[in-house]
């Protein structure tokens, strides 16, 4: 059995059936107990539903309701660059991308630092920088010799 | 982009969905859409002057509240700015506005859950026989604007597509022709739809014991 209430459900509630369709609509509610069941509860959605319909008419919009928007946009995009990055990159690539940071600042945090190292690292910018290559020391070698020399000599 | 103004004075808001013109109107609908993507200030500007009315409505018919109708419009609109890159032309733009608006009215209901709501299940017979069969003759504006609420918690755990195909049905007035091309879908989609939302709604209603009792 055809059942018309789904197919007619709309266009019978709202009176747009026609007088020959709408006939055809009650006899087959008299005949199909499934149909007048949904017809029921079609009612009573009607019905729920018109409480959302107000009796006055919606207020309009303020005069400066276009700038209030403007000024919410402006002070979102002000704070919300974060946000933005976040979108314009997607889930895809910001996760990996959060997921490494933790990952090498968890690498940075854990790592251990050499002992000689860190001596150097301690000793002032412009002595440890300094390299010394195999012919300086050579010649200070030659140069703390002389030295020697020239005290044993004066003895 | 250079979107004239006089655009919108050719087509006035009653024609949206008019038959008559509707290759114009999705041409001018789009041009601006595609404007407002591309970050043209105008161009959204002229979005959001045609369609605040229809905000502002739906709003009101869902929280009741005129004083928070106006905040609620202003999220929609910053949140339409934000996310427009994203609508990608599937359904009507109207579609998409609605269905950020009715969620953004949701939001809102959510937050202010309290003393206006009714709990139907608290209610007594005459007052449940009173929302089932719509008797809104004798009711005060308040009662009327907390019953509102009422049938908007129910809706709320109708799924959101039902939803707002049945408010956009029996709210907005919207024909089953207009909201197949709304939604892009045949119109007996739209009607096995609709059926089922209605049901749904009948289902929650009564599980919540509305309407066991016969009126």
């Amino acid at each position: 059995m055809r059942h018309l209430v789904e197919e007619q459900l709309e266009e019978y509630l709202g009176g747009e059936l026609s007088s020959e369709e709408e006939q055809a609509f009650h006899v087959h509610l008299q005949q199909c107990r499934a149909c007048s069941e949904s017809l029921a509860d079609a009612r009573s959605s009607h019905s729920y539903m018109a409480w959302l319909v107000p009796a006055e008419a919606p207020p309009a919009p303020g005069p400066g309701f276009h700038f209030r928007v403007q000024r919410a946009i402006e002070e979102k995009m002000e704070t919300s660059w974060l946000a933005e990055l976040t979108r314009l990159l997607r889930p895809r690539l910001a996760y990996p991308l959060v997921l490494l940071m933790l990952l090498s600042a968890a690498w940075t945090l854990t790592l251990e630092v050499d002992a000689d190292e860190e001596i150097l690292a301690a000793f002032p910018a412009q002595f440890s920088a300094t390299i010394f290559s195999e012919a300086d020391q050579i010649d200070s070698r030659d140069l703390v010799m002389a030295t020697l020399v020239d005290l044993t000599d004066e003895e | 982009m250079g979107v004239s103004p006089d655009m919108d004075m050719a087509l006035p808001i009653s024609q949206v969905l008019a038959p008559s013109a509707p290759r114009v109107e999705a041409d001018w609908e789009t041009t601006l859409v595609r404007g407002s993507q591309q970050g043209d200030p105008e161009a959204f500007r002229l979005l959001m002057e045609r369609y605040q009315g229809k905000v502002f409505s739906i709003a009101y018919s869902l929280v009741r509240q005129r004083q928070d109708v106006e905040d609620i419009a202003q999220q929609v609109f910053t949140k339409v700015y934000f996310s427009i890159a994203q609508f990608d032309f599937r359904s009507a733009f109207l579609t998409w506005l609605y269905k950020i608006t009715v969620n953004e009215c949701y939001d809102y209901l959510r937050k202010q859950r309290s003393n206006r709501t009714i709990c139907v299940s608290e209610m007594t017979e005459d007052e449940q026989r009173q929302f089932t069969n719509h008797q809104s003759e004798d009711v005060l504006p308040d009662r009327q604007a907390e019953l509102a609420q009422t049938t908007a918690l129910l809706l709320r755990k109708v799924p959101e597509e039902e939803r707002l195909l049945l408010i956009l049905r029996e709210v907005e007035g919207y024909s089953i022709h207009d909201l197949s091309r709304m939604f892009a879908w045949n119109e007996n989609t739209v009607k096995v739809k609709l059926f089922r939302a209605r049901q749904r709604l009948v289902k929650i209603a009564k599980r919540h014991s509305l309407s066991g009792r016969k009126a």
